[in-house]
């Protein structure tokens, strides 16, 4: 009886453990991936002072 | 005869659950041989108490209150013989980006069972078909008539402001844009505006996608956690929440509080605090049912309770002056304490507590406290719901997940409810961060 008591008792520990470590993991996770989706919005946006490196080709008139 | 039944269950197992505190008090006097061990879990079993009468208060209160609003009498739903007298109702659908569900949520409307209604379905800005797929049914005959509108994005609250603005019901029902009404919610609603001094009515949201364990635990969670608590508050007609799934508001309520504000993200809580604040009665109908699909993925789950932490801290700190008006506006002062006990205190014990005993039973070896401690738990957290489930007249399976409930399922939730907390004090910008649909719902036969 003390044994399964003392197994029991070990159990809980572990499990216990177990979900406050997944708890915080999973929490720490969310919070990285919706923060991932503002920083791309930022990276995607060129600063306003950025050299125009592409110039649109524009004919010769006609004569 | 269940419910007998069912609150004697609960009553044997508080007393297990007392007997069992009694015993491990006399496993700490073994302990307290050692004084370093002793002392620590002396402390140990104090907190443990404390938490556990908390506890025990809090579900005694609530089931007490519930029980009295159980055996308050329910008004009669409209009925066929009324018919000529049903007051007109508008049922406001706000969509963006809901190509998936909408045409399951308009079925679901027209098969509705009452004479006078129509369906206002107002496209955010939406990015997909919302709007093609809803138009057909705007041409379509029938003796519900839908309107579809369109406007640029702005938000929930200006979508279902824009709906209200068009509403020709002095009933406006307010719905989420993946909800599956069932057929006779409308009639068991409208019953209590007899009553002048009611502003909603709440309806009862019950998750139908239960096979992915997350979304079973919700299905319990809405049955032991929300709906225990809205008939305990419909008890006081102070239900702090009117949920956006379903909820029921007299016209002239709404134009006393402007509607739905826009500078939080829980809409639908702050709505309801103005209207108590007002001296509305809000009150709930468990019989009007909504079927609405839950987050079945773990991060998904996270990310919805994040925005709904956020958004009640945000509505706690707009409405901080009602927490002092005791006198002036009573319902929203109960209302706001009992939210910010639930969203905020108790989860700070909650994990607090956890905290304390893994510490205890790592650093000093009190693992038999850890086991006594969940043994108590267990048996108040099943025999609760065991009385909610039957109450509910909700699925007995439920139950075989009462024991994940506290132990596992509710500290994942309170481990992110303190994230989002610590992210709302330090003023963390956040969008709506929308979830996908599943697309399990579809309209009841």
């Amino acid at each position: 009886m003390d044994s399964i008591f003392i197994f029991l008792s070990n159990l809980v520990l572990f499990l216990s453990l177990a979900t406050l470590v997944f708890a915080v993991g999973a929490s720490v996770a969310m919070m990285l991936k919706r923060r991932q989706p503002q920083r791309r919005k930022r990276e995607a946006v060129p600063p306003p002072d950025a050299a125009q490196l592409l110039r649109r080709y524009v004919p010769p008139e006609p004569d | 005869m269940v419910s007998r039944l069912a609150s004697i269950v609960f009553l044997a197992a508080v007393t297990l659950a007392a007997a069992l505190g009694a015993h491990h008090f006399a496993v700490v006097e073994v302990h307290s041989e050692a004084p370093i061990e002793g002392t620590v879990a002396g402390v140990i079993a104090v907190v443990m108490f404390l938490f556990l009468l908390i506890l025990a208060a809090r579900y005694l209160l609530l089931l007490g209150l519930a029980a009295y609003s159980q055996s308050q009498p329910a008004p009669q739903p409209w009925s066929i013989a009324d018919d000529g007298d049903a007051p007109f109702v508008s049922i406001i659908v706000p969509a963006f980006n809901e190509a998936p569900m909408i045409r399951s949520v308009l079925e679901s409307l027209l098969a509705i069972d009452y004479p006078r209604c129509e369906v206002i379905v107002v496209d955010d800005g939406s990015s997909d078909q919302t709007f093609l797929r809803a138009l057909p049914y705007q041409q379509r005959r029938s003796e519900i008539g839908i309107r579809v509108l369109v406007k640029a994005n702005g938000g929930k609250f200006d979508a279902l402001n824009h709906g209200i603005a068009q509403a020709r019901g002095e009933i406006i029902v307010c719905i989420d844009g993946d909800s599956i009404v069932e057929r006779d919610a409308l009639r068991y609603l409208v019953a209590y505006f007899d009553d002048p001094n009611v502003g909603a009515v709440a309806g009862n949201v019950r998750v139908v996608n239960r096979a992915a364990i997350w979304s079973g635990l919700q299905a319990l969670e809405y049955v032991v956690g929300l709906g225990l608590a809205k008939r305990a508050q419909s008890a006081a007609g102070a239900v702090s929440i009117v949920p956006g799934p379903l909820g029921a508001f007299r016209k002239t309520a709404l134009a006393d509080v402007n509607a739905y504000d826009g500078d939080t993200f829980a809409e639908d809580f702050d709505l309801t605090m103005k209207l108590l604040a007002m001296g509305w009665h809000v009150v709930y109908e468990p019989r009007a049912v909504v079927l609405t699909e839950a987050p079945e993925h773990t991060l998904d789950l996270l990310r919805q309770r994040y925005r709904w932490t956020r958004g009640s801290l945000q509505v706690l700190a707009k409405r901080k002056a009602g927490f002092f008006s005791l006198r002036r506006s009573p319902m929203e002062c109960l209302g706001l304490w009992y939210l910010g006990f639930e969203g905020l205190c108790l989860p700070v014990l909650h994990v607090g507590a956890q905290l304390v005993f893994i510490i205890g039973g790592l650093a000093l070896g009190l693992h038999d406290l850890l086991l006594y401690w969940w043994l108590q738990l267990l048996f108040l957290d099943c025999a609760t719901a065991l009385y909610c489930i039957c109450v509910e007249d909700e699925s007995p399976r439920l139950a075989l997940l009462a024991p994940f409930f506290r132990v596992f399922y509710l500290i994942v939730l309170d481990v992110a409810r303190l994230f989002a907390a610590f992210d709302e004090l330090a003023r963390v910008g956040m969008s709506w961060d929308k979830l996908a649909r599943l697309g399990r719902l579809s309209p009841a036969t």
